[in-house]
C-alpha cells in the first residue's frame, strides 16, 4: 500500500491513540505470557486469603477470598477477556456486513425484511438478551462469545447499509454496473473496500464493548466457570465490596484500562483512515 | 439498408412521488445509426439523463422498447444482457465520483476486462497501455491512484475504461460540464478524435447548446420527458422549429459582446412540473407564440424532412415536399 | 469620482510551510459606482477568494497577508469584527452560486430577509412584513405573498436565487458580489437571473462584481472584465474590445477553445497543460508553461502590469491591436 507509511504516520501523530496502542499492548503481552510467569495457573490457592496488596512480597497485587493470586489471576484474565472481546467483534462484524451490505445492495422488499429483522435486536436492550442466551444454554466460553455476538452485529449492519446506500448511487458503482460485474463483485470489489474504514473503526470499538458485556455476564455469574476472566473476578469480590474492595477494583481498574485503551486506539483509527484528513 | 445501431420506440419511465407520478421520460422515439453522435439536450429534469441511462440498461423502463443492433434489450435477464454490455457503455459527468477511489488507473480501466474474461493479464497490461496512450494519460499514471488528478485528467481515466472493451455505442452523459473551459475544449477533442479512429457511436447527453453544436450529427430537444425536435445539425441550426429550440438557442451565451443581453428577448415563467397529469403544449406556459389550441391538444412530432421533426402545432403540414 | 471598490496589491496565501503559495498574488482592480465588472477566470484562479476577501469571508486555510481593500473609501483588511458586520449587507453583499447553502433551511424567507433588515436597524418589526414584499416584488418573486411564507426547499433554483437577490438587496448595498450566480441554473433560467441583477442595477444603480468561468455571460452583461489566471489579473479592459480583440494569449486561448468559435466538425483550439498548482511556479510567467508565445524572458522574468489606451496587461509579449 503505498499510503501505508502515511497511514502510520498520522496514527502516530495522534498521541493518545499511540498510548492507548502501547497499553493495548501491554493488555496482549500480560495474556501471551500468563503461562510463562504462572505455570500454575490462576486457580490455585497459593496463599492466604484476603491478603491486601503488599502484605506478602510473594503477591504484590494481594489474594482474593480463596487465596489465589491477583496478579495471576489479571494475567490470565487478559487472555479470556481479549479472546472473548476479538472472537465476539469477528463474529458480528461478520453477521452485520453480511445483513448490512444484503439490505443495502439489494433494497426494496430484502431491505425491509432484513432491517425489520435487525430492529427485533435492537428494541430489546442488549445485555438482557445476552443474559437470556447465555442463560438458556449453559455458560462457557462458546455460548458467551455467540451471546456476545448476536447482540452487537445491529448497529455495524445499520452502518455498511448506510454506506451502501450513500455509494450506490456514485457513478463509480453505475460504471460497474455497465461493464457488466455480477453482484458479488460490485459488493466485493466496488462497495466494500470504500466502505470499509468505518466498519474498521466501529469494529474496533466494538471489542471494548464486548470486553464489557463479557464482565457484566461473568459479574451476574453467567461467565465460563472454568475460565478466569475479569469479570469473574470482580463476581468474586462482591461479596467483600466493603471490607476488601481491592479485590473487585483491580479487575475493574483492568477491564477500564483496557477498554479505553481500545476506544483510543479506535479514534485515532478513525482520523487516521477519514479521507477527509488524507487528501485535502 | 442495415438495421440502425439503436431503435428506441414509445420509452416511458415514472417515479412514484409523495404528490403524484413524476413522468420523467413520457414516451420517446429515437433512432441512432453506427458513427453516429446523437445529442439529447435540454434543461434539468427533462429526462435526457434518464433516457441515458435506460439506453445503458442501467434503469429499467416502465413501456417502450430500446432495440441494440437488432435486439431488445428491454426485459433481459443480467445473464443475457452481459455481451451486450460489452458493446454499450457510459462516460459520466462527475470526474470525482466516477471512478473507484481505492483502485488504482490501471485496476480500473483493466476491470472490464477482468469482468468479462477477456485475455491473460500479460495482455491485459499491455491493452491498458496502449489504451492510456490513446487517450492522453502518461503510463506512469498507471499505479496512482484517482484522486492525484486533476478533472481533466480523471475524465481520460474515465473514457479510457469506457473503451477498453471496444464498445459500439457510448453514452456520454454530460462528460464536459464540470470541467473547466480549456480542459474541456482537449476532453471535446479526444471524445471527437476517438470517435474517428474507433468508429464509435455516442448517444451524448449535454445541456449545452454550445457543446451541442460541436459534437454532434443529429440533435434531440427534450422537454419534461418528451422530444419536441428532432434534427440533423445543420437543420437544426439554420432553422429551428420548436419555439422551445428556438428560445435555448437564443438563450445560448455566446461570448460576443455585442449581443447584450439587455436586447435580446428572452423566456419568461417557470418550468411546469413534471408531477402529475399534463394537458396541452408543456411548454405553452413559458411559450410567446401559444395559441387556445395549446392549452386543450398535445402536438405530436410532425416530419418536417429527412429526420427532422418538431412537436409544435405551428409547425402541422409544414413538411418539406418529398426530395427537396 | 470615486470608485465603490478599489482593489490593490492584494497578496493572499495558503497557510502552510510554502511561504510562496499564494492564491491571490498582487491583484488590483476597481469597481466604479453602478458598474458591471466581471472577474473571469478557470477554478483556482482565485476569483472567488478575491471575492470572499472584499467581505473578510475568507476560509481558515488562506490568510491575507498584504494589499488594501476600500470599500466606499473604508479599507476592509484592518476592520474589526463589528465594523465589519456593519458594512456586510450595507456597503457590500455577495450571492453565492448555491442558493439552498446560503439560505437558512429552517427559516421562512419572509423571516429571513426581515430578521436581515431588523439587525441592520433598517426596518421595524410592524413595517418589515410590508418591506420584504416590496424586496420581493422588486426582484419579481412570482407571488411574492405567497412565496414569502415558504421555505427555501419549496423553491425551485431560480426562485431560490431570486430570494438570496433579494435578501442581498434589503440593506440597499452599493456593491453586489456575485459569485457564478447562475452557473447551478438551466440557460433560461439563467438568462431571467442575469437580467434582473442588470435591471436591478439600472433601478437602484449599485456595481456588480461578476465572478464567473462563462465568457458567454461576460459578454452579455460585463461592462468591463479582468481575466484572472494563478492569483493575477493577467487583462483587463472594456468587455468589447477585450473580447474582440484579447491581447494576452490566455484571454485569447479561452475564447478559441470555445466550441462556438469551432468550425463544425473541426478541432477546437486547446490550452495545452493544466493551472499551476500555488507555489509551483516561482518565477518568471505563471502562464509560461502553457503559452504559445512564451520565450526565454517569460520563464525568467514576471511580467509587470502596464496600462495602454485602457486595458492593463501582464504580459512580455502581448498580441498586437487588430
Amino acid at each position: 500500500m503505498i499510503t501505508r507509511n502515511s497511514l502510520i504516520g498520522r496514527f502516530g501523530r495522534h498521541y493518545p491513540a499511540v498510548a492507548g496502542l502501547a497499553l493495548l499492548a501491554a493488555v496482549t503481552a500480560m495474556a501471551l505470557l500468563a503461562p510463562v510467569l504462572f505455570p500454575q495457573g490462576p486457580w490455585r490457592m497459593v496463599g492466604r486469603p484476603q491478603l491486601w496488596p503488599g502484605a506478602d512480597p510473594r503477591f504484590p497485587l494481594g489474594t482474593d477470598i480463596l487465596g489465589r493470586d491477583l496478579l495471576a489471576c489479571l494475567f490470565y484474565g487478559a487472555r479470556v477477556s481479549l479472546l472473548i472481546g476479538i472472537s465476539a467483534t469477528l463474529a458480528a462484524t461478520l453477521i452485520g456486513t453480511v445483513i448490512g451490505a444484503a439490505a443495502g445492495f439489494f433494497g426494496g422488499r430484502v431491505d425491509r425484511w432484513l432491517m425489520g429483522f435487525t430492529e427485533i435486536f435492537q428494541t430489546t436492550p442488549p445485555f438482557v438478551l445476552a443474559v437470556v442466551v447465555v442463560a438458556a444454554f449453559t455458560p462457557s466460553l462458546t455460548s458467551i462469545i455467540i451471546a456476545i455476538s448476536l447482540v452487537s452485529w445491529p448497529p455495524l449492519a445499520r452502518l455498511v447499509r448506510a454506506q451502501f446506500l450513500q455509494l450506490m448511487p456514485r457513478e463509480f458503482v453505475l460504471a460497474g454496473i455497465v461493464m457488466g460485474m455480477s453482484n458479488t463483485r460490485l459488493i466485493v470489489t466496488q462497495l466494500l473496500p470504500n466502505a470499509i474504514t468505518p466498519i474498521i473503526v466501529s469494529s474496533s470499538l466494538m471489542i471494548a464493548s464486548a470486553i464489557l458485556l463479557e464482565a457484566g455476564l461473568a459479574f451476574l455469574g453467567l461467565g465460563d466457570p472454568n475460565a478466569m476472566s475479569w469479570g469473574y473476578m470482580i463476581g468474586v469480590g462482591r461479596e467483600v465490596l466493603r471490607t476488601d474492595w481491592y479485590i473487585t477494583t483491580i479487575p475493574g481498574l483492568a477491564v477500564l484500562l483496557a477498554v479505553l485503551a481500545i476506544n483510543l486506539v479506535g479514534e485515532g483509527l478513525n482520523d487516521a483512515l477519514n479521507p477527509r484528513s488524507r487528501n485535502r | 439498408m442495415t438495421e440502425p445501431l439503436l431503435t428506441i420506440r414509445g420509452l416511458r419511465k415514472t417515479y412514484p412521488t409523495d404528490r403524484g407520478v413524476l413522468t420523467a421520460v413520457g414516451g420517446v422515439d429515437l433512432t441512432l445509426d453506427r458513427g453516429e453522435t446523437y445529442a439529447l439536450a435540454g434543461e434539468s429534469g427533462c429526462g435526457k439523463s434518464t433516457l441515458g441511462k435506460i439506453v445503458a440498461a442501467l434503469i429499467a423502463p416502465d413501456e417502450g422498447s430500446v432495440r441494440f443492433d437488432g435486439q431488445e434489450l428491454v426485459g433481459l435477464s443480467p445473464r443475457r444482457l452481459r455481451p451486450i454490455r460489452r458493446r454499450v457503455q457510459m462516460i459520466f459527468q462527475d470526474p470525482f465520483s466516477s471512478l473507484n477511489p481505492r483502485a488504482t488507473v490501471r485496476r480500473i480501466i483493466e476491470e472490464p476486462l477482468i469482468v468479462h474474461g477477456m485475455r491473460g493479464p500479460a495482455e491485459r497490461r499491455r491493452a491498458v497501455a496502449e489504451m492510456m496512450d490513446r487517450v492522453g494519460l502518461r503510463r506512469d499514471a498507471a499505479d496512482r491512484y484517482p484522486h492525484e488528478f486533476s478533472g481533466g485528467q480523471r475524465q481520460r481515466i474515465g473514457i479510457a475504461r469506457a473503451l477498453i472493451l471496444n464498445p459500439d455505442l457510448v453514452v456520454c452523459d454530460e462528460p464536459v460540464s464540470a470541467l473547466d473551459v480549456s480542459v474541456r475544449a482537449q476532453i471535446l477533442n479526444l471524445l471527437s478524435d476517438l470517435q474517428r479512429e474507433l468508429g464509435l457511436a455516442y448517444l451524448f447527453i449535454s445541456h449545452d447548446l454550445s457543446v451541442v453544436q460541436y459534437m454532434a450529427d443529429k440533435i434531440a430537444i427534450m422537454h419534461l420527458g418528451e422530444l419536441v425536435e428532432t434534427a440533423p445539425r445543420a437543420a437544426f441550426w439554420d432553422a429551428p422549429r420548436h419555439p422551445y429550440s428556438q428560445a435555448l438557442i437564443r438563450a445560448r451565451p455566446n461570448p460576443d459582446p455585442r449581443q447584450r443581453l439587455q436586447d435580446k428577448p428572452i423566456l419568461e415563467g417557470e418550468l411546469p412540473s413534471p408531477i402529475g397529469a399534463r394537458q396541452g403544449c408543456d411548454f405553452r406556459s413559458r411559450c410567446p407564440l401559444a395559441f387556445d389550441r395549446c392549452a386543450v391538444e398535445a402536438p405530436p412530432l410532425h416530419p418536417l424532412g429527412p429526420a427532422h421533426r418538431a412537436a409544435c402545432h405551428l409547425v402541422e403540414g409544414a413538411a418539406a415536399p418529398v426530395g427537396a | 469620482m470615486n470608485p465603490v471598490l478599489s482593489i490593490s496589491d492584494l497578496r493572499a496565501r495558503l497557510r502552510g510551510p510554502d511561504p510562496h503559495a499564494f492564491v491571490i498574488d498582487g491583484l488590483s482592480l476597481q469597481v466604479g459606482r453602478g458598474e458591471v465588472v466581471a472577474l473571469v477566470g478557470e477554478s483556482g484562479s482565485g476569483k472567488t477568494m478575491t471575492a470572499y476577501s472584499v467581505l473578510r469571508l475568507l476560509p481558515s486555510a488562506i490568510q491575507l497577508v498584504g494589499g488594501e481593500i476600500l470599500l466606499g473609501g473604508q479599507d476592509v483588511v484592518g476592520m474589526e469584527a463589528r465594523q465589519l458586520r456593519e458594512v456586510r449587507g450595507t456597503l457590500a453583499s455577495i450571492i453565492f452560486q448555491e442558493p439552498m447553502t446560503s439560505l437558512n433551511p429552517l427559516m421562512t424567507i419572509e423571516r429571513q430577509i426581515a430578521e436581515m433588515l431588523l439587525t441592520h436597524g433598517k426596518t421595524t418589526r410592524q413595517t418589515a412584513p410590508a418591506r420584504v414584499i416590496e424586496l420581493l416584488e422588486l426582484v419579481r418573486m412570482p407571488d411574492a405573498r405567497t412565496r414569502a411564507r415558504q421555505y427555501p426547499h419549496s423553491l425551485s433554483g431560480g426562485l431560490r436565487q431570486r430570494a438570496m437577490i433579494a435578501l442581498a438587496l434589503a440593506c440597499e448595498p452599493q456593491i453586489l458580489i456575485a459569485d457564478e450566480p447562475t452557473t447551478a441554473l438551466d440557460v433560461t433560467i439563467q438568462q431571467q437571473v442575469m437580467k434582473l441583477l442588470l435591471d436591478l442595477r439600472d433601478q437602484l444603480g449599485m456595481a456588480i462584481l461578476l465572478i464567473t468561468h462563462d465568457l458567454g455571460v461576460v459578454a452579455e452583461v460585463a461592462d468591463r472584465v479582468a481575466v484572472m489566471y494563478a492569483g493575477r489579473i493577467v487583462e483587463e479592459g472594456p468587455v468589447v474590445d477585450l473580447l474582440e480583440a484579447p491581447r494576452h494569449p490566455y484571454t485569447a486561448g479561452l475564447l478559441a477553445c470555445l466550441p462556438d468559435v469551432a468550425e463544425a466538425g473541426g478541432r477546437l483550439v486547446e490550452i495545452p497543460g493544466l493551472p499551476p498548482k500555488p507555489g509551483s511556479i516561482r518565477e518568471g510567467c505563471r502562464f509560461a508553461p502553457r503559452c504559445p508565445s512564451a520565450t526565454d524572458l517569460c520563464t525568467r522574468v514576471s511580467p509587470e502590469t502596464r496600462i495602454e489606451a485602457g486595458r492593463a496587461i501582464a504580459c512580455h509579449h502581448p498580441r498586437m491591436p487588430a
